[in-house]
């Protein structure tokens, strides 16, 4: 998919584990884990939202298009 | 959930009277070929083993053959229900399941007809044209209503899937 997800990344940069995202946002670490290994078909806006707000950041800290060949 | 047990019981009895017709069949299929049944008067879908030529035996394995499918699709069909009682209604084995028993009952029903018509212009000699629903075309529709329903089951398991891989 070209959607990248960056969400490890932004994990590190605020110092946060997954698990306690998770907690934070409402959703199961099975679910965490699906999105950050990009495994995930679709995120709700709802789902973002709660992951802004917990890291503190803009959606295209998380999320990156790169176009496929 | 007690229509799908109902459906299920209904079903595993239709099975149980079916299987038990299964390895005879298969026995007298070989002898029908090797044995001479002489006097004896067997009619099967009109056709009458007395004066049985060599194309009658095969109107008659034909004729039986269409029986096997149909009892193997009916196996197929009590294997779906148990799925669904297990509540593994999108499973692939249930989608594949549903495809080989509407192939199944085509084949089944396209085979039944012809030999059916086969067998009354060349035993009567006559054409008999049979206006409403017959057993055949009932088998046909449904074989085609099963192809459809596999096909509804893909678009099912694909929109499931990506629900599931939803965040």
């Amino acid at each position: 998919m070209g959607i990248k997800v960056h969400l490890d990344i932004m994990l590190i940069k605020r110092e946060m584990k997954s698990k306690e995202l998770a907690e934070k946002i409402g959703i199961t670490p099975a679910n965490l884990s699906i999105l950050k290994s990009g495994k995930a078909k679709a995120i709700r806006f709802s789902t973002l939202e709660a992951i802004c707000k917990a890291l503190d950041c803009q959606p295209s800290d998380i999320l990156e298009y790169t176009p496929n060949d | 959930m007690r229509k799908i047990h109902l459906l299920k019981a209904i079903l595993d009895y239709a099975w149980f009277v079916t299987a038990i017709f299964i390895p005879c069949i298969l026995i007298f299929i070989p002898l029908l070929f090797i044995y001479d049944f002489g006097g004896l008067e067997l009619i099967i879908s009109d056709v009458s083993l007395s004066n049985t030529s060599f194309f009658g035996k095969i109107l008659i394995t034909l004729t039986l053959l269409s029986f096997l499918l149909l009892a193997y699709s009916l196996f197929l069909f009590r294997k779906i229900v148990h799925y669904f009682i297990r509540l593994k209604i999108f499973d692939t084995y249930v989608i594949d399941s549903f495809r080989k028993t509407g192939n199944l009952l085509i084949i089944s029903g396209l085979l039944s007809f012809i030999t059916s018509v086969v067998s009354k212009v060349y035993f009567h000699q006559k054409v008999q044209l049979e206006i409403g629903i017959s057993e055949h075309l009932v088998i046909l529709c449904l074989g085609l209503f099963f192809l459809i329903l596999s096909e509804i089951f893909t678009l099912a398991k694909h929109a499931k899937d990506e629900n599931e891989l939803t965040v």
